[in-house]
């Protein structure tokens, strides 16, 4: 054979495979065996099918071929007895069920020569208008090989689309803490302890709860190191219990800004030697990190109360110390 | 003295003032400056109140162990963290000699004060219960010297003001005691 012609049939022979393969292949019978009705005026089903069988002819230009209005299948080999009955090479299947104020519409798509399934789609509505729009999107979603919710469109969103997807809630309010803040180490000026005061907003689900923060640190003795700092961040916390007494664990993180003024004895000379105090002021702003326990009074009241102690760093440098470090205890009132 | 009677009845010119008494005053103004050298005050020789050291009853002598203790304020310094008040020490005692040199008692440490990346030096005088001194030390912090400025009281101690320079430039000023054992 001629190579000009043997290239031209194998050219031939890979665009009709090509074609062939295809669901929307134009040279296939379609056929939609009447769809089950659970709940449903007929009518309203016939029209589903005819919509549903109009937009899959107006974009493949299949031939569909009839089938007698009592037939119905619920399964692919009931589908394939049908379709062979008709001489159809593709055949859908389905059924639109009435849940509540629902509509659930399940359609399927089988290759009635091999038997196998060429398409499942599903998509509920609340509104039978909304049926008009769902069969459309079926029709697009089998041709075009994907899903009903991803040939969502401008136009086509159905009215249980347009809500808002329900979600679980929680109980939330603000918050106030009071407490101590212990220096670790040389930090916070070397001084002594002082006072912690947070104002915050507690979500709480069942199991967890989430803290943002604003918080205000500062010293009570000035005749040591003074110190002031201010927290803004998010905690996020397991609580482990569902009773009045609940303990929990967590930690979060953000930004402080601090300022501190630390005294300092310096000392010149070997033989005459002179000392001297000074004061040293510095500040600086950095991310922090906390890590925090507590028990949860009152919990299955609106108003709960905490009792909690944290370790805290931040990570900054202040007068040549790095990442100063605290631990604060307190007591706090959720509303 | 009263003034001497001529026999006519007449007393000695009124502005004739005897000598003792022209200079009770001043002796008197010397008290007052002498008052800030400290709580043991030089006794006042009566007769020279001028000798505020009290040259005529000789010089003290200070050989022996100082230790030194003395608190003042440095201002003006370059490095501004060094204003302020201080406090001052020897570190170690201070081995100080006197010795005779024309005529004057010289004051010095018995022997070369040095320490690593260092030196300390010590001269000074007396006269009578004044003793004037300064120390000269060179070390990391740089050169610092002080100057120092007192009276021997009767229970041995030196007690004074003084000034300095340095470190970092600073001009110093306080007071000072010796303890000389």
């Amino acid at each position: 054979m001629p190579r000009r012609s043997s290239m031209t049939l194998a050219l031939a022979t890979l665009l009709a495979v090509l074609l062939t393969t295809s669901v929307a292949s134009a040279q296939n019978k379609w056929t939609i065996i009447p769809l089950n009705s659970r709940g449903l005026d007929e009518a309203v089903v016939l029209t589903f099918k005819d919509l549903l069988q109009n937009e899959i002819s107006g974009r493949n230009g299949a031939e569909f071929v009839d089938v007698a209005s009592d037939s119905r299948c619920a399964d692919v080999p009931c589908a394939k007895r049908v379709a062979k009955r008709v001489g159809a090479d593709v055949v859908v299947y389905g059924a639109l069920s009435s849940l509540g104020k629902n509509i659930i519409v399940t359609v399927s798509v089988v290759d009635a020569g091999a038997g196998t399934p060429l398409s499942t789609q599903k998509i509920t509505v609340d509104k039978i208008e909304d049926l008009e729009s769902a069969a459309e999107r079926i029709a697009r979603a089998i041709l075009g090989g994907t899903t009903t919710s991803e040939t969502a469109e401008l136009g086509n969103i159905t009215n249980k689309e347009s809500k808002p997807a329900q979600r679980r809630e929680g109980l939330s309010g603000l918050g106030l803490r009071v407490g101590m803040l212990v220096p670790l180490g040389e930090s916070y000026g070397d001084g002594t302890p002082g006072l912690v005061t947070d104002f915050s907003y507690w979500y709480e689900a069942r199991s967890f709860a989430i803290e943002p923060r604003l918080g205000l640190r500062f010293d009570t003795d000035t005749d040591e190191g003074r110190y002031f700092e201010a927290v803004f961040d998010v905690g996020a916390y397991y609580l482990l219990g569902l009773g009045d007494f609940a303990s929990f664990l967590g930690g979060g993180g953000g930004m402080r800004i601090l300022s501190e003024s630390r005294l300092i004895t310096r000392t010149e000379g070997t033989i005459m030697v002179s000392t001297q105090e000074q004061e040293l002021d510095d500040s600086a702003v950095g991310p922090s990190v906390f890590a925090r326990a507590g028990v949860l009074l009152f919990r299955t009241y609106t108003l709960r109360v905490a009792l909690t102690v944290d370790y805290n760093v931040t990570f900054a440098e202040l007068n040549n110390r790095k990442n100063p470090q605290s631990m604060t205890a307190g007591i706090g009132v959720m509303f | 003295m009263r003034p001497a009677n001529t026999g006519e009845g007449h007393p000695a010119h009124p502005t004739e003032i005897p000598t003792g008494a022209r200079l009770r005053p001043l002796a008197w103004a010397a008290l007052l400056v002498a008052l800030p050298l400290g709580c043991e005050l030089p006794e006042i020789d009566e007769a020279d109140p001028t000798d505020v050291c009290l040259v005529t009853e000789g010089d003290a002598q200070l050989a022996g162990q100082w230790t030194l203790t003395a608190s003042g304020t440095r201002s003006a310094c370059i490095d501004d963290g060094y204003d302020g008040d201080f406090s001052l020490g020897t570190s170690q005692e201070l081995h100080v000699v006197q010795a005779t040199n024309d005529a004057n008692e010289e004051l010095g440490l018995e022997g070369p004060l040095l320490f690593s990346g260092g030196s300390f030096d010590l001269n000074g005088s007396v006269r009578g219960v004044c003793v004037d001194f300064s120390t000269t030390e060179t070390g990391p912090s740089g050169h610092v010297v002080y100057r120092f400025t007192g009276t021997v009281s009767d229970s041995g101690m030196i007690r004074g003001t003084f000034t300095g320079d340095g470190p970092s430039q600073c001009a110093t000023e306080g007071t000072f005691s010796v303890a000389i054992r």
